[in-house]
């Protein structure tokens, strides 16, 4: 009797282990604590930076400055204008709303702006609709990786083990095809590179910092 | 001792009146004139060299972005425009061909072949030579002065160009007819100006400096 109410208590408590992180609201597999549901690519004491860059579609280059800008915690601007200052988009992330406030007529796509605000978003703003996240196996024994289901969608986080900080983001599953983040260069707000690349639409970003 | 204070007091205003009087444009009283006057001066430049910087005024972000440079033109048309603060980008036009290097990636257009090119080389030979206002199929032109400079206000006409351009401004300096400033205004209200500072005109400049690669 006593071993069987024993038995009962051990797998109540096995139970209780193996549910917490759903029960408590926690993501499944996030051991440390840090994972990508707390941060964003640039920190959220960023405000502004410039970075020269381009952006490659199709078979189309454009070159310019990228100046991005934070006015409050949910308000981003996103601006790429060519070298001689015309502008080629700008953007702007506020809370779930994506506003753009001009675009250059060949750049007025649909799909091609839903991508911009997803790989902006990825960067500037922490996702807080992590449903689910596992901890994956990484190659390299300096990082590490996380599958991560959010309302944004599904995800692969590669993070830096020293840093802490985000070094890759793929989306794992879209129907825009798959999208590959890279960030290179240790700041404190903000990387120094960044590229993104849409194989399915040829979509190369590269972005390159100058100054805050 | 109050007298002395209204005494200094309209000096300042007397000094701020008159610095307005002169920085406040009005309707050019020749513009014929200004026009032959322009296209003389024009025809004896055969080449200009200055260094240049640009000033994008981001309207709603409240935001300058500074850049800086130098470039080099020669008739007919060969342009050397180069970027040299914060970063590095070339521009070469050459009778036709337009070369672009952005930083380790270089290309090569054949404006010919390419009419957004072709209206890019267009709008900037026209800028850099102050001739652009001679097109009045593509731009509504309008004239004023000031006692040191002319400006020429241009509105494009062409629906493609109205899309992301509102107007451009051209400065001229009232005693070589030189391009001073160069304003373009997009019409989400920000503007590009880039000034010219120390031009030179008709200096020997040699034709490698336009070759494209």
């Amino acid at each position: 009797m006593r071993s069987s109410l024993f038995h009962k208590l051990l797998l109540i408590l096995f139970l209780w282990i193996g549910l917490s992180p759903w029960i408590m609201g926690q993501p499944k597999g996030n051991v440390s604590g840090q994972g990508p549901y707390t941060t964003a690519i640039f920190d959220s004491l960023f405000e502004k930076a410039l970075y020269k860059g381009s952006l490659d579609i199709s078979k189309h280059h454009l070159s310019g400055l990228f100046y991005l800008k934070r006015f409050s915690g949910s308000s981003v601007r996103i601006l790429f204008s060519n070298e001689l200052g015309m502008n080629f988009f700008d953007l702007e992330l506020k809370g779930d709303k994506f506003i753009v406030h001009s675009c250059f007529p060949s750049l007025d796509r649909a799909s091609l702006l839903k991508l911009l605000e997803n790989d902006f978003r990825l960067l500037l703003v922490p996702d807080t609709t992590v449903i689910r996240m596992k901890r994956g196996r990484s190659k390299d024994p300096e990082f590490l990786v996380f599958g991560v289901k959010t309302a944004r969608g599904s995800f692969h986080y590669t993070y830096d083990k020293v840093s802490g900080k985000i070094r890759r983001i793929q989306t794992s599953r879209s129907v825009m095809g798959r999208t590959d983040l890279r960030v290179y260069g240790d700041m404190r707000l903000q990387p120094v590179k960044i590229h993104i690349t849409n194989p399915a639409i040829r979509l190369h970003i590269r972005m390159t910092f100058l100054s805050n | 001792m109050k007298r002395k204070h209204y005494s200094i007091l309209f000096f300042f205003l007397f000094l701020v009146l008159s610095a307005f009087s002169q920085g406040q444009f009005t309707e050019m009283k020749d513009p014929a004139g200004f026009k032959q006057k322009f296209a003389e001066a024009t025809r004896k430049t055969q080449t200009i060299e200055a260094s240049f910087i640009q000033e994008k005024s981001l309207s709603v972000l409240s935001e300058k972005i500074i850049t800086k440079g130098r470039f080099l033109f020669k008739k007919e048309k060969k342009l050397r425009w180069e970027y040299t603060e914060p970063f590095h980008y070339l521009i070469v036009l050459n009778n036709g061909t337009m070369f672009i290097q952005d930083e380790d990636k270089k290309s090569k257009i054949d404006i010919r072949n390419n009419k957004m090119f072709a209206e890019i080389n267009y709008i900037i030979m026209g800028c850099v030579q102050g001739n652009l206002f001679n097109d009045e199929k593509k731009f509504l032109p309008s004239f004023f002065e000031n006692r040191g400079s002319f400006l020429v206000k241009m509105k494009p006409l062409a629906s493609n160009l109205k899309e992301y351009l509102s107007e451009i401004r051209i400065f001229f300096d009232k005693n070589d007819l030189l391009v001073t400033r160069l304003e373009m205004y997009e019409p989400s209200g920000d503007y590009t100006r880039i000034d010219f500072p120390g031009e030179k005109i008709n200096t020997s400049i040699p034709d490698e400096k336009f070759l494209v690669p």
